[in-house]
């Protein structure tokens, strides 16, 4: 790597200075900071230290921006497995309410190595195929680090372990919230978007009330919500038989429904009238009915636009989902606010990490899939 | 006098321009042309450093370009583009100024100069000036660049590729445009074009360049007459390498007085200006051998093609 | 969006009213509350509340979009050209942290009260006008950054007067997005014991008093729609002179 970017070396060389890791007698209590020799005791110590000097001199070494990527990806690994041992070697002999979680030292090492591994990816700029296979491998990579055990007496795992029944069901309901709403918003928008395409007239306020939506603060919108969907539930028995309730999954579903409208009915209006005119003109002049020339020749090309859309979308619901645990919806912002009551950091990062991971897992797989599609590029 | 000596430009590993050496005459127009990448484009902004040279020297009047600040150096020099590059958030007017309001000229001096400038290109400044970029036409906006490149009276004018976007019509209007404002105001200009006829038509020297070399620099009629090299002459067109040749000579050169014993020469009689490629233009629309051709100090002379046929090819 | 002046003349009109005077709402409202139990939100003046709300989002956009202004032009100058592909990556990646995950992480650093929700504010703020200002920068057409350098534009001169103002209603469009972002997230800061109108949501949920929820839901709405709509004219003043936008 050469230039400004090696200024990054300088946090990576010296996060060893700051603590690695803190260590509280249990979940609650004032943490006390545990240096990287106490964490690993001085011999592993000094050996980590040593592997990262090699890293970064391997990285100032690096001509390619695909070794880049792969030390710094290494050296992410190497940060995280050094956490995990130095957690099961502090909680060696201490009783099990006892809890380590990541120091200073971690954090800034592993943020300054994110960055070089980002600034590198950036440059190599793979190939969309490539991109997936990359998506695919750190998904499996993550997997297999947590399954491994390596990583089983961080404080984090430590709650996941205590409530991992709930886990996976917040964890169901906030792909059901996220990914149930998108498809909803997808049969719902791309034929309202086909149809404004032919009604000028009703497009301008159509978006406009859209947006005005998309405008609503989320805990408003899903609080708000509750007033509907409660009246329905309690006067219609049919929509009670579903399991609409003015609390619950229902506000939110249908709130993330409403938010994920506006990019989905205005991308596939700007996708479709985006058609050169030279291209429906030839349709037409080659006697396309109106319905082939829709599904043969404009949806395709506005497929680009319109799963632009998708990926927009996603990331927002998979975000906003998290909103709403205030109303009863489940989901990992369960969590979050949980965590946020008791102050235990390591809750908040059990709703919050499969969040962002989610999340930034979801928007690299659609860059990917649009850089895919004939004429996506990006 | 703008000198080149040894001007060289490498982009990675290649020298897109090598080794350039010319001297341009003061109050001239030298026309560099060339096919695409053949480093015209650099060339010419390494007088004004908008590229600096790898190695070379470039001299204004005998001062080295290389120690005056470059700021300093292109508020000197004017410089028009292809596409224009008029500031879109900026009136015509405004875009106008640009040079001297940067160069601290007063208020109102600035808004003269500017009318008058819009004036001597034939924009009116009440109805164009207040016009932002996109409410101009191509050959408005062209003028525009124009005015905005000669405001701050700049001695040297580079034009790289200035009417490549406009439609014939509006391009021989610019062009001669260049022609009398360029004799009016006596301003050495340097002008890259891809058009080798726009280059003979406007041209005091041409410089063919070809793959960062200058392959001939000479006078249109030795370029034409001449070509030095198999490439400049395919630039030429090897088709109408005559008639080209003609364009270039009056045709009152090969006029004879209108002696009796020719016959009275009927039809119409060319302007004293015309070339020899119109008078010829002008027996063959008309079926005719000889026309008459306007003699300010007396009778119209006259032109045959025996004597056109002979003048079109250089001995 | 641009709502008509007279729909814009009324919403403010009505917010105003609700904001100083809430008990002329109060019977609107009552239906939605259990009985006994309060109608308008007596912990704390609406008005006050809002004024915080405001203050929060203003006191971290402000700083936030100076800084991804600054962070922006450095990247396109040639000296910091080196870390442009990275403030790239990083503006678009950032996004897809969930802005509450900003906030709940937050509070371990820094407690409880308004300093979280700032703090999430600001660095959340960053990104979308981290974005826009790149790609308002860098969509300046080619032609015209050499034609203000073959002028004799200094780099500075060059920098205020072409490209910022060229780039200038990119730029208000990436504020309107963080601020709008901004007074969502300031409503979920409520929940970390931010002052704002989240506030009143919150207690409406936890007593189970929809006209809490409802009354806080409408002004945190109103708020963000007006916000939106005059950010949206600000950004329309600044290009009305030309048609031409410069996005990428
Ligand atoms: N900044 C640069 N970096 C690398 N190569 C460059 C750069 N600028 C120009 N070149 C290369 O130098 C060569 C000459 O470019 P130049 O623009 O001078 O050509 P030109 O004769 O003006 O062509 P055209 O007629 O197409 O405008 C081209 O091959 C071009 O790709
Ligand atoms: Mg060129």
């Amino acid at each position: 790597m050469r230039g400004g970017i090696r200024l990054l070396f300088l946090p990576l060389a010296l996060s060893p200075l700051l603590p690695f890791a803190v260590f509280r007698a249990n979940r609650i209590a004032q943490g006390e900071p545990r240096s990287l020799v106490e964490t690993l005791g001085a011999g592993p110590a000094a050996l980590a230290v040593a592997a990262l000097a090699g890293g970064i001199a391997a990285l100032a070494f690096a001509r390619r921006p695909a070794w880049g990527a792969a030390i710094a990806a290494a050296l992410i690994l190497g940060i995280v497995l050094a956490a995990g041992w130095g957690a099961s070697s502090l909680m060696a002999g201490v009783p099990t309410q006892a809890r380590v979680s990541p120091g200073a030292g971690f954090w800034v090492a592993l943020v300054a190595a994110a960055l070089l591994l980002i600034d590198a990816l950036a440059r190599m700029r793979p190939r969309p195929a490539l991109r997936l296979a990359l998506v695919g491998f750190a998904v499996a990579a993550g997997a297999l680090l947590l399954s491994s055990g390596a990583l089983s007496q961080l404080s984090v795992m430590q709650e996941y372990r205590n409530r991992s029944a709930a886990f996976w069901r917040e964890g169901a309901s906030h792909l059901w919230l996220a990914f149930g709403s998108f498809a909803a918003a997808m049969l719902a928008g791309v034929p309202l978007g086909i149809a404004l395409t032919r009604r000028a007239g009703a497009r301008g306020s159509v978006l406009g009330l859209l947006t005005m939506l998309q405008t609503i603060p989320s805990m408003a919108l899903f609080g708000m919500l509750i007033v509907p969907l409660g009246w329905l539930a309690a006067n219609l028995p049919a929509a009670h038989a579903l399991g609409i309730r003015g609390i619950g999954a229902a506000p939110a579903f249908v709130a993330l429904f409403l938010y994920s409208l506006l990019p989905i009915v205005a991308n596939t209006v700007a996708g479709i009238t985006g058609v050169p005119r030279s291209v429906t003109e030839a349709a037409d002049g080659m006697g396309l009915t109106r319905r082939q020339r829709l599904f043969h020749v404009d949806v395709p090309l506005a497929l680009p636009v319109i799963i632009t859309a998708a990926r927009i979308v996603l990331v927002q619901n998979i975000g906003m989902a998290t909103v709403g645990a205030l109303i009863g919806a489940g989901g990992f912002g369960t969590f979050v606010f949980q965590g946020i009551g008791q102050t235990a950091t390591d809750l908040i990062l059990l709703g919050a990490l499969p969040t962002v991971a989610l999340a930034s897992a979801t928007s690299a797989v659609m860059d990917a899939l649009i850089g895919m599609l004939p004429g996506g590029a990006r | 006098m703008i000198e080149l000596r040894s001007v060289s430009k490498v982009y990675d590993g290649v020298a897109v321009v090598d080794d350039v050496t010319l001297t341009l005459e003061r109050g001239t127009l030298t026309a560099v042309v060339g096919t695409s990448g053949s480093g015209k484009s650099t060339l010419l902004r390494m007088v004004n450093r908008l590229v600096e040279p790898t190695s070379g020297q470039v001299l204004i009047d005998g001062a080295y370009t290389a120690v005056i600040a470059a700021p300093e150096l292109r508020r000197k020099i004017g410089y028009v583009i292809q596409d224009h590059g008029l500031f879109p958030h900026w009136t015509a007017a405004r875009n106008i100024g640009t040079v001297p309001v940067l160069l601290g000229w007063r208020r109102a001096d600035v808004r003269s100069r500017v009318r008058e400038l819009m004036e001597m290109l034939q924009l009116d400044p009440d109805v164009i000036g207040p016009r932002f970029p996109h409410e101009l036409s191509g050959g408005q906006a062209q003028r525009v660049g124009v005015a905005r490149a000669l405001a701050a009276r700049p001695e040297l004018l580079l034009m790289d590729e200035p009417f490549g976007a406009l439609d014939p019509v509006i391009r021989a209007q610019a062009q001669a445009d260049l022609h009398r404002v360029q004799r009016r105001l006596g301003t050495t200009v340097i002008l890259v074009t891809h058009d080798m006829a726009e280059a003979i038509r406007l041209a005091d020297r041409i410089a063919v360049m070809r793959a960062g070399r200058i392959e001939q620099f000479a006078p249109p009629a030795d370029i034409i007459a001449k070509p030095a090299t198999p490439f400049v002459a395919e630039l030429l067109g090897e088709g109408d390498r005559a008639f080209r040749y003609l364009s270039l000579k009056p045709a009152a050169d090969v006029a004879r007085p209108d002696g009796a014993a020719e016959g009275a020469a009927d039809g119409p009689v060319l302007p004293g200006h015309a070339t020899m490629a119109e008078a010829l233009s002008e027996m063959i629309w008309t079926g005719r051998d000889r026309v008459r051709i306007a003699n300010p100090d007396g009778d119209p002379g006259i032109v045959t093609r025996e004597a056109l046929i002979r003048a079109g090819r250089p001995e | 969006m641009k709502a008509a002046p007279f729909v814009r003349l009324a919403l403010w009109t009505l917010v105003a009213a609700f904001v100083l005077w809430p008990d002329l709402f109060a019977p609107l409202l009552r239906p939605l509350a259990p009985d006994g139990m309060p109608v308008i939100y007596d912990r704390a003046r609406l008005a006050d509340l809002t004024l915080w709300h405001l203050g929060l989002v203003v006191a971290a956009i402000i700083p936030s979009a100076l800084l991804a202004t600054a962070l922006a032009i450095l990247v396109t100058r040639p000296s910091g050209a080196e870390f442009l592909p990275l403030a790239r990556a990083l503006g678009g990646f950032g996004q897809t942290f969930p802005p509450v995950a900003v906030l709940a992480l937050a509070v371990p650093v820094v407690g409880f009260g308004a300093w979280p929700t700032l703090i999430a504010l600001f660095l959340y703020g960053l990104l979308p006008v981290l974005e826009n200002a790149l790609a308002g920068l860098s969509g300046v057409p080619r032609a015209v950054m050499l034609a203000a350098d073959g002028m004799g534009m200094t780099p500075r001169q060059r920098l205020w007067r072409v490209e910022l103002p060229l780039a200038a209603p990119l730029m208000v469009e990436g504020v309107r997005i963080s601020t709008v972002i901004a007074i969502s997230t300031a409503a979920i800061g409520s929940t970390v014991a931010a002052p704002g109108l989240g506030e009143v949501i919150i207690a409406g949920l936890n007593a189970n008093n929809l006209a809490f929820v409802v009354q806080g839901g409408l002004l945190t709405a109103a708020l963000a729609l007006i916000v939106h709509d005059a950010l949206g004219l600000a950004a329309h003043a600044l290009k009305a002179h030309r048609r031409v936008t410069v996005a990428g």
